[in-house]
């Protein structure tokens, strides 16, 4: 069977003629490309959305390109306005059944996002995904509560990663959770020697990063702020 | 002499992997396929599979160290034989 009709047709409404040309010659599994087409249009809805907010002109989605780097962080580029260096920054994230995005109106800023479903994990996962002091964070909470905030956990770490545009450079343990609230679930979160060397600029914060679950999936965001260390 | 051969943790890999939840890929695996970009795995996967690896083989695996070697890459990913090699030192 070939590739689903909706799918092409969201790809000629959203896509500009060289993303939808790297979409197709990318290859590889549908999922994947579905996730991707699908992240893309999370990615440019949050521009439009934000600059409607600020009382701009209404643009097409596939009027802009995302270009990835070598670490495949996502970049806007305008494809009317192409000496635009001014466009927000964005962040990207997928994972099965869903794909979400953060964007800025500031160029500069360090976004970052991740989301993943919600699963109870096992004690050999938080060994290596987690340091003994983000355990003991979660040895003060209910145990009812565990599986859904090492999954928050998680979601921070990639976010934060993602803020640095180094990714987990150092692995999961290259990040420390510092404190969580479970009320508000805003972790703040610190990088470790190595991040820190390739990310000099948030070496010394303390990064807030928005956590939140909505049914199966929990999602975590930054914008790479918060307070110093 | 080795009871843990390249080719047999390979074998164990194609085997795990064959029913690992995450996977988006029907082909064949072996030496050179690729965790992310082939089997189309996510970063958690990963961290999924050392645990699994971990409760297969019986014994606590140095994961975070490979977790974080892999972090360094410019590539990003691994490839199964990579994988069976680090198993490989770490297993005998």
């Amino acid at each position: 069977m070939g590739r689903p009709v909706w799918r092409d047709v969201l790809e000629w409404v959203q896509l500009g003629p060289e993303e939808r040309a790297a979409l197709g010659s990318s290859g590889g599994n549908p999922t994947r490309a579905t996730l991707r087409l699908w992240g893309r249009i999370a990615a440019k809805e949050a521009v439009r959305r934000l600059w409607l907010e600020q009382g701009g002109a209404a643009v097409f989605p596939a009027d802009f390109a995302i270009d990835t780097d070598a670490h495949g962080r996502p970049t806007l580029r305008s494809l009317l306005e192409t000496e635009r260096q001014d466009l927000p920054a964005i962040s990207i994230a997928h994972t099965d059944g869903v794909a979400v995005a953060i964007a800025s109106l500031d160029p500069s800023a360090r976004v970052g996002i991740d989301v993943e479903r919600l699963v109870e994990r096992s004690a050999g996962f938080e060994a290596n995904a987690l340091l003994d002091s983000e355990r003991t964070l979660l040895d003060a909470l209910a145990p009812s509560q565990r599986a859904e905030w090492v999954a928050r956990i998680w979601c921070a770490k990639e976010a934060v990663g993602k803020a640095t545009a180094f990714g987990l450079l150092g692995g999961p343990l290259g990040i420390e959770t510092v404190s969580l609230d479970a009320h508000t679930g805003i972790l703040a979160m610190v990088l470790g020697a190595e991040l820190s060397e390739a990310c000099p600029a948030l070496a010394q914060s303390r990064i807030e990063v928005y956590t939140a679950r909505r049914s199966e999936y929990i999602w975590a965001c930054t914008l790479g702020e918060g307070s110093a260390r | 002499m080795s009871s843990f051969t390249e080719a047999k943790i390979i074998d164990d890999l194609a085997t795990i992997l064959a029913d690992f939840h995450g996977r988006q890929y029907s082909g064949p695996i072996d030496a050179r396929t690729r965790f992310f970009a082939d089997l189309g795995l996510a970063s958690i996967d990963s961290v999924v599979l050392g645990e699994t690896l971990e409760q297969h083989y019986g014994r606590k695996l140095p994961f975070a160290a490979l977790l974080a070697d892999l972090g360094r890459r410019e590539e990003r990913d691994i490839t199964l034989g990579e994988l069976a090699a680090f198993l490989e030192d770490h297993l005998n």
